[in-house]
């Protein structure tokens, strides 16, 4: 039987019609397909961005929450794959900023290392041991606006969409990050007490 | 900090994001990106991030779709349920309305009238004790008064029961 006929339905008439809705721009087979493509791909942004894998769970699984209910998502058929990922990165964003907003009780520089290091291979662990480190040492906004440009790929315009900063100022504050990041890596990379 | 732009920025980060640095990337762009500053950042942090990329990707654990699905189910008739209850809540804010107005209109009107029926308390009690609870010679406003309240203190109960039986 399949999963979602062992619903209750206390409002037939209302839940059939939000349930077509929800079924407007996406059906279960279409997004079982986007979810199988962009989960990893959004996971990993916001687990880079965060720096803490739970947090990152929680806001992925809420962030296609909200994808499915929102009333102005794009649809995969009419507006392509690509806004609809865009729309998922944006929820995504907006859910992070909430998280960083809220007062919390430690830090995020508080973090342990090990929460972002931990359960990982050989291989992973020396990727993540690169450059760790030193996406702890900058600011939110710089790890998001990093990993959208050189992990996912984006255009300063589809940074600007995803991240709600205006478009000509995202290519100063890559600049700026890459920059600090690229000084950061080689600081790393020098044996202690080496001059550049 | 100055923005230093270079034209092979682009070409550098298609061969890195294609995993084609430096192997596929012609003698002079390696050369260059020797020896400029901004390319070299480029390929520093743009390499970096792609390799962690692959290794973060491959950490991801992510939940069944239909889990998330279902979620959104029960997430979408939660607001349907949300959006049929708002009238009911403008109903009753509209029942206390009509309640509270009549009872302040009436408290005004026998305030400006003086409180006359307040001499009703003294009559009732005199008669009490004269007539043993004979109320027929008490003031007809007394008669009223009673009436009035206990109208209110029905259509109250009325009213606190279906605030309270939504809850």
């Amino acid at each position: 039987m399949p999963w979602d006929l062992a619903l209750p339905n206390p409002l037939a008439g209302e839940a059939d019609a939000d349930r077509q809705h929800t079924a407007a721009h996406m059906d279960n087979s279409v997004f079982a397909g986007f979810y199988e493509r962009s989960a990893r791909p959004l996971w990993a942004y916001l687990v880079r961005a965060s720096c803490d894998a739970a947090l990152a769970d929680d806001l992925m699984q809420e962030s296609y929450v909200r994808f499915l209910c929102a009333e102005r998502a794009p649809s995969l058929n009419d507006d392509g794959e690509v806004a609809a990922r865009l729309y998922l990165f944006r929820i995504a964003t907006n859910l992070l900023h909430d998280h960083w907003r809220r007062p919390r009780a430690a830090s995020i520089d508080e973090l342990p290392e090990e929460l972002f290091t931990a359960n990982s291979t050989t291989a992973q662990s020396e990727a993540q041991a690169e450059l760790g480190p030193a996406l702890l040492r900058m600011k939110p906004r710089e790890r998001q606006l990093l990993w959208l440009a050189h992990a996912e790929g984006y255009s300063h315009r589809e940074i600007a969409q995803v991240t709600g900063l205006a478009a000509t100022s995202i290519r100063l504050l890559l600049f700026r990050a890459r920059r600090r990041l690229a000084r950061i890596l080689r600081e790393q990379h020098q044996p202690a007490g080496g001059s550049q | 900090m100055t923005l230093v732009s270079c034209n092979c920025e682009k070409d550098i980060r298609e061969l890195v994001e294609r995993g084609q640095w430096p192997l596929a990337a012609p003698r002079e762009l390696r050369d260059h990106a020797a020896q400029c500053r901004t390319c070299a950042d480029l390929v520093l942090v743009a390499s970096a991030f792609q390799r962690v990329r692959s290794t973060t990707l491959a950490a991801a654990k992510p939940v069944s779709a239909g889990s998330i699905w279902w979620r959104a189910q029960l997430r979408s008739r939660q607001q349907a349920f949300e959006r049929i209850q708002r009238p009911l809540i403008g109903a009753q804010v509209f029942a206390l309305v009509a309640l509270l107005v009549p009872i302040i209109g009436f408290v005004a009107f026998e305030a400006r009238h003086g409180l006359a029926w307040l001499s009703w308390f003294g009559t009732a009690s005199q008669s009490a004790q004269l007539h043993a609870g004979d109320l027929s010679s008490s003031s007809p406003s007394g008669l009223i008064f009673v009436v009035a309240a206990a109208t209110i203190a029905l259509i109250a109960g009325v009213a606190v029961y279906f605030a309270t039986e939504r809850k």
